[in-house]
């Protein structure tokens, strides 16, 4: 049976993680992992590999099934993101994900969009068939406006005119570019990055990141970025956790640009001082 | 999510002409797919055409209550159209956000172009890039051929970079492991074989045959084929989707540039596997179709082992088990080339190595039967 719990503070969350633990082989990767994705965020899961950024994200967004916790999502948020309702003059309830049955779950996924690492395009299918396919799967516009709301992700990402290429025929920065665009497609209130910058160069990176502010200014949507680009996570984050490999917990919280000076622990200040711009 | 009562306005929307303003009101919930106006690009298109005095489209949104990408493709639809005819849009009535989206979508240009082609071609077409396709894959063969000679001739020289417990861990999948399935196959192949047989010889008294048959039958030809046939289903598709995956991860360029040959370091175990394990995988196989053979007899016919076995003794010679291992030698080298070569020549997409797999198992199985019937006559000319 599912369960929810009612918030009616003035908090804005959207997602709320609650006593997280997940582990790999019987290796312990996190445990007790606690926070919450404010409305509009750029929320960045930050820490060095192997913390176990992307297997968080991965439970998060219900790939992989937690050892113990829950992720929580603010319900009917889909249609409170589209009448642009603030959710801190609202009441709040939270439906969790992994104690839901298969169809709430399905109905909850509506709700996020998610970019993998390496994109994960399907190579045998056009770009524009790419950002199409799950609105011509779940949706009953016509195939023309299907056609049309494809191009015009495409063209958000910068890539009008690219819709008949294949995966295989453009750069990586380009394939990111379109596996945000196939994020978006439904028009999800919650967008899952990860890594977006892994591997680009410098300008590319930028550009991407003045992509992601412009999007989340523009459709309002909220953002869970899994990273550790210092360059990326102090041009977009507006809020944080930093995951320990040793502590297996997470070791701050909060605005990195505060964190760098202010964060108790030495170890995440010398991390983010490393990109910190003077 | 709980489910929320459904308080949703129909899209609407309604185009009024004001003098040289046409104003196009909107309201509702545009999230809808299913109510969806699709019409609305089209209706828009005709009264702009009709009214040549159209100056300015104003577009009110202050009564939609809700709305998503569907409704931002028509207002770029709108200014296309608007460009077209040489007429202002008046967004001042519009969502901040929606023009936001708008300046991004339309302030990017069109970088390259590709018209879509489809997917139809002419018969004409399709016989065509076929025959060039096929001519290609044979070069493709023959110079991969040429690299495993060189390859083979390096092995020789004692100059050939590949690991030897690759060979032997490739003698265990081939070999070893797939005991089970040869073993069900060919028993099975010589109790069918054995079983018609009967039905046959029985009518002329000549039971006893039956061993002939079945014995001749296993050795010179089908235990070796049906090895074969089993052999390019489960290792040489192996091989491809090994290989195939290799490509497509990149690991094959990293041999090359380390300087290692991946014709040596790949495809030379796997082959040498192969044709070790391929004649004495038919040896078993041919025992197994014997005994399958010796199961009908002996429930059927009423035939002893001992009389079976003694019939098959005398009427099996070296020459059959010779012809026998020859073939098998020649198929276990077929199976691991179109295997080792289709891996090798895939293409970078996941669909490729699917494509590759079942290319090789085709391939083998084909080049099998017709090496088969090629080797029968030659034998048969040779009065081997």
């Amino acid at each position: 049976m599912s369960r929810t719990f009612h918030k009616t503070d003035d908090s804005s969350a959207v997602i709320i993680v609650e006593d997280m633990g997940m582990s790999y082989d019987g290796q312990i990767i996190q445990r007790d992992l606690n926070f919450a994705v404010n409305q509009h965020d750029i929320f960045i899961i930050m820490g060095n590999s192997g913390s176990g950024k992307s297997t968080l994200m991965r439970a998060m967004t219900g790939l992989n099934r937690p050892d113990t916790g829950d992720v929580y999502y603010s319900c009917d948020f889909y249609e409170r993101h589209n009448n642009n309702v603030d959710l801190r003059t609202v009441e709040k309830t939270y439906q969790g994900y992994w104690q839901s049955g298969e169809a709430m779950r399905h109905n909850m996924m509506s709700q996020f969009g998610v970019m993998f690492q390496n994109g994960a395009l399907f190579s045998s299918m056009t770009l524009l068939e790419n950002v199409s396919l799950r609105l011509v799967e779940t949706t009953h516009f016509s195939p023309r406006r299907i056609r049309k709301i494809a191009a015009l992700k495409l063209a958000l990402v910068g890539l009008k005119g690219f819709e008949h290429y294949y995966p295989s025929e453009i750069s990586g920065g380009m394939q990111k570019r379109v596996s945000i665009a196939r994020a978006m497609a439904m028009d999800p209130p919650i967008l899952f990055f990860d890594e977006p910058s892994a591997g680009l160069d410098p300008v590319s990176s930028k550009q991407l990141d003045d992509l992601l502010l412009e999007l989340r200014d523009s459709m309002g949507v909220t953002m869970v970025v899994v990273t550790h680009e210092l360059e990326s996570i102090f041009a977009i984050a507006n809020n944080s956790i930093f995951l320990d490999h040793g502590e297996k917990t997470v070791i701050a919280h909060g605005d990195p640009k505060k964190l760098v000076n202010e964060c108790e622990n030495e170890q995440v200040r010398a991390f983010l001082s490393r990109g910190k711009k003077s | 999510m709980s489910q929320a009562v459904s308080t949703k306005l129909k899209p609407q929307y309604l185009s009024q002409l004001k003098g040289s303003v046409l104003l196009l009101q909107l309201s509702g919930d545009w999230t809808c797919d299913i109510q969806f106006p699709d019409d609305i690009d089209a209706e828009l298109q005709n009264t702009l055409c009709a009214h040549q005095e159209i100056d300015i489209v104003q577009v009110d949104m202050t009564q939609v209550t809700a709305w998503n990408s569907a409704l931002l493709t028509s207002i770029v639809s709108l200014n296309d159209l608007c460009k077209k005819h040489d007429v202002s849009i008046d967004t001042a009535l519009m969502p901040d956000e929606m023009i936001r989206l708008l300046k991004l979508a339309l302030n990017v240009e069109a970088r390259d172009s590709r018209k879509y082609t489809g997917k139809r071609s002419t018969f004409l077409f399709t016989v065509g890039s076929n025959a060039i396709n096929a001519v290609a894959e044979v070069g493709e063969v023959i110079a991969f051929l040429r690299n495993v000679f060189h390859a083979s001739m390096n092995m020789l020289r004692g100059r050939a970079v590949y690991r030897s417990s690759d060979t032997w861990l490739v003698m265990q999948q081939t070999g070893a492991e797939a005991l089970p399935i040869v073993s069900l196959l060919n028993f099975l192949v010589g109790a069918i074989l054995g079983y018609i047989g009967a039905m046959q010889l029985e009518k002329f008294g000549a039971e006893i045959y039956i061993g002939d048959m079945v014995g001749v039958a296993m050795t010179r030809e089908i235990a070796a084929i049906i090895t074969a046939i089993i052999m390019a289903g489960r290792s040489g598709a192996a091989f491809a989707a090994q290989l195939g995956t290799m490509k497509v991860n990149e690991e094959i360029d990293a041999l090359k540039s380390m300087g290692l040959s991946p014709i040596e370091f790949l495809v030379l175990p796997r082959m040498i596997g192969m044709m070790l394990m391929m004649p004495l995988l038919s040896v078993y196989a041919i025992f197994m179709g014997v005994f399958g053979g010796a199961l009908v007899a002996f429930a059927v016919l009423n035939i002893t082992l001992e009389q079976y076995l003694d019939v098959v003794m005398k009427a099996v010679t070296l020459n059959d088990l010779f012809v026998g291992i020859t073939m098998s030698v020649v198929f276990g080298a077929i199976v691991a080339v179109i295997g080792c070569q289709k891996g090798m020549s895939c293409g970078k997409t996941a669909e490729a190595v699917g494509a590759s797999t079942t290319s090789a198992v085709v391939t083998a199985t084909v080049i099998i039967f017709v090496s088969a019937a090629i080797m029968t006559v030659l034998f048969g000319v040779l009065g081997i």
